[in-house]
């Protein structure tokens, strides 16, 4: 079943196109990592699919549902973090979330639902020091209360925006665990933006990857995994030129200082013969695996 | 709906400054008692004497009107501007609320702020008049009447500045944005009204020899003024003006719906207000249910 899907999605501030005709969807029980540079377009689709902006054409569906009205409701079943954690900054962590639980309808005793809450994102300290405020709490423990202020609504549908910003390795451990819990145990979809690749790699069973407003791909986890090419690295003594390769016609290639990265099964004769005309030596020579980081690059810079 | 002034009430009360500018309209209103206590003496044959009644009491607590417009003002734009800087606003979006339930209730919230505000402002003049003239007489009684009428109307006046305010914090969305929109509202645009009334008056009027006599000169005067009391800001001025008090409270100009020197001049506000808060409501809303939030 879909929870979201996008038709033609697009959104214009002035002269600039944010989102470009997106058509995106996402399943239940996806874990849906949403990958792109700064500025391509990830927050403002967030913020047309949570309600923060308008979109300016297209449309789209949420739990089956496009009308406006309806839309609106069934926002419930949703939860977000969208860019930094929207916290009563005056206000203590418990403070926060019963005011949370007021806007959301959860009836009094609000306690026990906001210590579940808490223990889920380990923060459970946070009850104990009920006089501190938030505005003094360190960018970490913002996220985690932002994240715990997300849950204690009860989403079928989570979407995060950065959520490993401001925290700590154990901290992102943490988080990528109990998201791995939740998706496992209770079913919930969730939509991630990150620039942390190598951790939404550990996280994602779906990616969208987005550029200058345009969603330019959408894959399974298990696709990325057979299209991720292997690749030569071949270190060197000394760096080489950019376009040291081009007069032989040979393309598939990165040059990154002294470490050059042939991509595919094509022969390394022509290389090797190259590096030898110019009076280079090879130092290492090793086979590798493309990473999230690479495969986005290259969809970024069209070599995919 | 109910959830969103739930929640809105809690914030209210958390929220330090709010306990802040209540204390102070509070002590406000009572420094307009002391005020009325300092400067009740009369000079009689006798030398001055000690003369105070609950009309010079209520007639005080209009001293500082304005400032007590400018604090409940900086209120209602602190509670709401807060809501839109810290993107708090966005946890009611996603909780399922559309952008016209918020903004009515945001403008809500603010009438009630504001309206809580003055009777805070208001409260210590009363309750000093009431022991002074108890048991109350008829004149006294008279009093009491005319300054809940007149108040109820100031009352009136200064929601729909509040909610004006408020309309323009949340187009501004950022707290020094809705200040200086509160301080413009409240401050200049009153003043701004006296001296553009002053320019058209003197435009118009610069002439006498157009006029057959003096009572068309005065015609005329009174034209321009008719005009101006279709202006919002011209009625809060004339609301902050402790003249109109001793007018609405003294004999012929009472502030009475059916009398005819100021029939016209209530109805016009009336008017000028319905439309004002239509606006605000109907259109703003629909507006603000347009626009994308921070």
């Amino acid at each position: 079943m879909e929870i979201l899907s996008t038709q033609q999605l697009s959104k214009r501030y002035r002269k600039t196109n944010a989102l470009d005709q997106v058509n995106l969807t996402i399943h239940r029980g996806d874990i849906y990592g949403f990958i792109g540079k700064n500025g391509a377009g990830k927050t403002t689709l967030i913020r047309v699919i949570t309600g923060i902006a308008e979109p300016t054409s297209g449309s789209f569906q949420l739990f089956g549902e496009t009308e406006p009205k309806k839309l609106i409701r069934l926002r419930r079943r949703i939860a977000a973090v969208v860019e930094s954690p929207a916290l009563h900054l005056n206000l203590s962590a418990y403070d926060n979330l019963k005011l949370q639980c007021i806007l959301l309808g959860i009836p009094q005793p609000h306690h026990p639902v906001i210590q579940l809450v808490l223990e889920k994102v380990a923060l459970t300290n946070l009850l104990i020091e009920r006089k501190k405020k938030a505005k003094n709490f360190s960018l970490g423990m913002r996220q985690r209360l932002g994240i715990a202020m997300a849950l204690i609504a009860n989403p079928e549908f989570l979407i995060l925006d950065e959520p490993n910003n401001g925290l700590d390795p154990e901290g992102i451990r943490d988080l990528r665990t109990l998201l791995l819990k939740l998706n496992k145990e209770e079913g919930l979809t969730l939509l991630i933006s990150s620039h942390m690749l190598t951790e939404l790699a550990k996280l994602a069973t779906r990616y969208g990857f987005i550029d200058h407003g345009k969603l330019i791909k959408e894959i399974s986890a298990e696709t990325l995994a057979k299209e991720s090419r292997q690749a030569t690295v071949i270190t060197l003594n000394q760096p080489l030129a950019q376009d040291a390769f081009k007069v032989k016609g040979l393309q598939d290639y990165t040059i990154n200082g002294t470490v050059l990265k042939i991509y595919g099964s094509q022969p390394l004769q022509p290389y090797l013969m190259t590096i030898a005309e110019q009076g280079k030596e090879v130092v290492q020579l090793n086979k590798e695996a493309d990473d999230l980081e690479a495969f986005f690059m290259q969809m970024i810079e069209g070599k995919r | 709906m109910k959830q969103l002034f739930a929640l809105e009430i809690t914030r209210l009360f958390k929220q330090t400054s709010t306990w802040v500018l209540f204390i102070l309209i509070f002590f406000l209103g009572g420094f307009n008692v002391l005020l009325a206590f300092l400067t009740a003496y009369d000079i009689g044959e006798g030398g001055l004497t000690f003369f105070i009644n609950a009309r010079s009491i209520i007639e005080s607590s209009f001293q500082l009107g304005q400032i007590q417009l400018i604090l409940v003002g900086v209120l209602t734009s602190l509670f709401i501007a807060t809501d839109l800087n810290q993107g708090t606003i966005r946890n009611k979006i996603i909780a399922g609320f559309s952008k016209f339930e918020i903004y009515l209730v945001q403008m809500a919230m603010s009438a009630l702020i504001a309206l809580f505000g003055l009777m805070l402002f208001h409260a210590l003049p009363a309750i000093f008049a009431g022991v002074i003239t108890f048991p109350i007489s008829q004149d006294d009684g008279g009093t009491f009447a005319n300054f809940l009428i007149h108040i109820s109307f100031g009352y009136g006046l200064v929601i729909t500045g509040v909610l004006l305010t408020t309309w323009l914090a949340l187009k501004a969305k950022t707290t020094a944005g809705a200040i200086i929109f509160t301080l413009l509202i409240f401050v200049l645009g009153p003043t701004l009204t006296s001296l553009m009334k002053s320019i058209v008056e003197g435009v118009v009027l610069v002439n006498f020899d157009q006029f057959a006599d003096y009572e068309g000169f005065l015609a005329a005067r009174q034209t321009i003024d008719q005009w101006f009391e279709w202006v919002y800001f011209y009625q809060l001025n004339r609301l902050a003006n402790i003249g109109s008090l001793f007018d609405f409270i003294n004999g012929p100009a009472s502030l009475n719906f059916f009398h005819p020197d100021t029939q016209s001049y209530i109805l016009k506000t009336i008017g000028t207000n319905a439309i004002l808060i239509t606006t605000l409501l109907y259109l703003g809303g629909k507006g603000f249910a347009r626009s994308d939030l921070r």
